[in-house]
């Protein structure tokens, strides 16, 4: 016979276990309830027309979600992403309409997100200044400054090879060519932050930056290297969404940078950095666009959609703060 | 005795400042310009646009040829506080004795008691694109009837999709905003348009949810994209408000392959049409003159200055232009764009 209080204690085990199973994943599973539960509400959900919708969709937002990810590892946010990603995307545009060849302008296209990052790291690092605000002032500078090229108007006449960077479908009818450059960026930022020294340098300045220094590294330089990347990334996503869009949209793109931090965090990532890795980030992007994609296919109310989005970010939020901190 | 002296400079340098800033109100309500000139503030939500360009350099080139110096207030589309500014601009116009304030009120209600505030202080005020709620308080209205621009467009696509031998099926509409009231207006307007042509088929027609995108195309495409998926019979959609919508419907109706299956009727032109007539994304368009609303507006205001009689309304019509039509057409309304926005 058992004892009793063996038992108790056995159960109080199991429940911890269960408890901490479900902490440990628990975007995972909110990832597959969702696909479970969109799919028994609507047949449509998993249907091929609206599998390709996703896959077109999330690439922009997802690309942006990565290099935000690697922002966020290394203690800092960038709340920019957007206005570099709309800047650069409608400059690549504006070049591929005046008929310069695609590498020159997907290239031009990149320096462009490339200086914008400098741009924030230079004025970080320079000034010690905390990112947050930085990169609001710059999110207003940029979308200004493009604006004000632009007055606002759409550049339009986009060639036929600038609108097939996003949407070739690739052997399947769901999958786009922009769905495999979000995946070839995925797969190069997790070996960059998994296997070499940059990556080692971003986790190390998230969690100790003065440690990181007395061990050597040259925080400052490193800082701008992170932002110049994650610039560029932020304008490879902003060419994918014109391509998508067949627009060079100079007033797109608004709120990814707070979009993208959201899927971070809900991916596993933390405000105080040193935390979070890029399957986890594209995790957390999933969640959220499925979600959306899945209350855009009940034909849900607009503001409805916009408010239950925010508490699916509120509740994944609360769930990774009691994560961290079992 | 330190502690005296201290004080006394404190004092000193207060009365400085209040003395210097009362000096700098009494120059500031001396003229809004430094010039001769009378002043007139031209608030629009915003100014840039393939609406709202014209318009600028209408009342530009009007103003000038009168003799007004014209003080151009706006903020940016995404401006946060936009109608808490704009409320702003308007206490601005009266501090500054303008002779006279043209604004597009976001809100009826909202703009309302500053407009008041306008009149009582003496300064003459027309609205336009959108009215306030109070008439009596704005020397005239000019602009278009959102409510009877957006009938015309109902009318016109039921006509359209009659013609088509349609008489059943979802319609969808994606707006920049859907609270604002020239949207609301607009919406009304196309329903009641619609069921007046379509009759008793008109119950046979639902229309879903409305979307609302923040002139976001990605949104409006996103969300779209959702509605098509779900709704095979989906066959029309009407865009409104912005470039934004216009370009979400344009994409998600050929990234769906339902170009030419599902008629698409825009509101105002702009280039961005161009990019879908060949493909079949749009169907036609109502377009507002907003080049002569903006001559108009500085024309009632100069009467007003001048004394002379006023209408209350000076409504400005929208033309139906079918997709055929648009290059066409757009290639006058290019004209009328100020030279930053070719």
């Amino acid at each position: 016979m058992l004892n009793p209080k063996l038992n108790d204690g056995s159960s109080i085990a199991r429940k911890i276990d269960s408890k901490d199973l479900f902490l440990k994943y628990s975007v995972y599973i909110v990832l597959v309830v969702l696909i479970i539960a969109f799919s028994l509400i609507s047949p449509l959900f998993l249907s091929q027309a609206n599998i390709g919708n996703f896959f077109r969709q999330v690439p922009t937002v997802g690309i942006a979600t990565v290099g935000i990810t690697m922002l966020l590892v290394t203690g800092r946010v960038d709340l920019s992403a957007g206005s570099i990603a709309a800047f650069a995307g409608t400059a690549a545009v504006f070049l591929a309409v005046k008929g310069f060849s695609p590498p020159v302008v997907i290239l031009a296209a990149i320096v462009i997100g490339m200086f914008w990052g400098f741009i924030n790291g230079f004025f970080i690092v320079r000034f010690k200044l905390d990112s947050f605000i930085l990169t609001l002032g710059t999110d207003y500078m940029i979308r200004g400054i493009i604006l004000f090229i632009t007055n606002g108007i759409y550049v339009k006449g986009v060639p036929d090879w600038f609108y097939l960077l996003s949407n070739t479908k690739v052997g399947v009818n769901f999958i786009f060519t922009n769905t495999l450059v979000f995946a070839a960026v995925v797969i190069a930022l997790t070996y960059v932050m998994n296997h070499t020294r940059f990556g080692r340098y971003c986790y190390a300045v998230g969690s100790n930056q003065e440690a990181a220094r007395l061990s050597g590294i040259n925080i400052q330089k490193h800082i701008i290297k992170v932002y110049m990347l994650e610039g560029s990334l932020a304008a490879l996503a902003g060419v994918l969404l014109m391509s998508n869009l067949n627009v060079g949209a100079p007033s797109e793109a608004a709120g990814v940078g707070l979009f993208a931090m959201a899927a971070a965090i809900i991916g596993g990532a933390a405000f105080s950095g040193g935390v979070g890795n890029i399957p986890g980030a594209v995790v957390g992007i999933f969640t959220l666009e499925i979600f959306r994609n899945g209350l855009a296919i009940l034909g849900l109310n607009s503001f409805i959609q916009q408010a239950v989005t925010g508490g699916i970010i509120v509740i994944a939020v609360v769930v990774d703060y009691y994560r961290r901190n079992r | 005795m330190k502690k005296k002296i201290l004080v006394l400079l404190l004092i000193g340098i207060m009365m400085g400042v209040l003395t210097g800033c009362s000096g700098s109100d009494s120059k500031s309500t001396s003229n809004a310009s430094g010039s001769d000139k009378k002043t007139l503030y031209f608030i629009p939500i915003v100014d840039t646009g393939a609406y709202w360009s014209p318009m600028k350099k209408a009342a530009e080139e009007r103003a000038k040829e009168l003799g007004y110096n014209l003080v151009f207030k706006t903020s940016p589309p995404s401006e946060s506080q936009k109608n808490e500014k704009h409320i702003g601009f308007l206490q601005e116009a009266i501090t500054s004795n303008a002779v006279g304030i043209a604004i597009a009120p976001m809100d009826p209600d909202m703009f309302d008691r500053k407009v008041k505030e306008a009149k009582d202080a003496g300064v003459s005020i027309v609205t336009f694109d959108a009215d306030v709620k109070t008439k009596d308080n704005r020397a005239a209205y000019v602009g278009t009837d959102n409510k009877l621009a957006g009938e015309e467009l109902g009318k016109k696509a039921a006509e359209y999709l009659k013609g088509k031998g349609i008489k059943n099926g979802k319609i969808a509409l994606a707006a920049v905003n859907l609270t604002q009231t020239t949207m609301t207006y607009r919406q009304d307007g196309i329903r009641k348009g619609f069921e007046g042509v379509m009759g008793a088929d008109a119950q046979s027609f639902s229309w879903l949810e409305p979307i609302q995108d923040n002139d976001q195309a990605s949104e409006s495409k996103r969300q779209l994209e959702g509605q098509i998926t779900s709704n095979p019979d989906l066959i029309a959609v009407f865009s409104l408000g912005s470039e934004g919508p216009d370009t979400g419907v344009m994409e998600a109706i050929k990234s769906q392959g339902k170009a030419g299956k599902i008629y698409h009727f825009g509101f105002d032109y702009t280039p961005t049409w161009e990019n879908g007539i060949k493909e079949g994304l749009i169907t036609g368009i109502v377009d507002q003159d907003s080049y002569a609303i903006g001559k108009t507006i500085i024309d009632v205001m100069d009467k007003i200055i001048k004394k002379e009689k006023i209408q209350d309304n000076y409504p400005v019509a929208v033309k139906w232009v079918e997709a055929n039509q648009i290059v066409e057409y757009g290639k006058d309304k290019q004209k009328q764009f100020t030279n930053e926005t070719k």
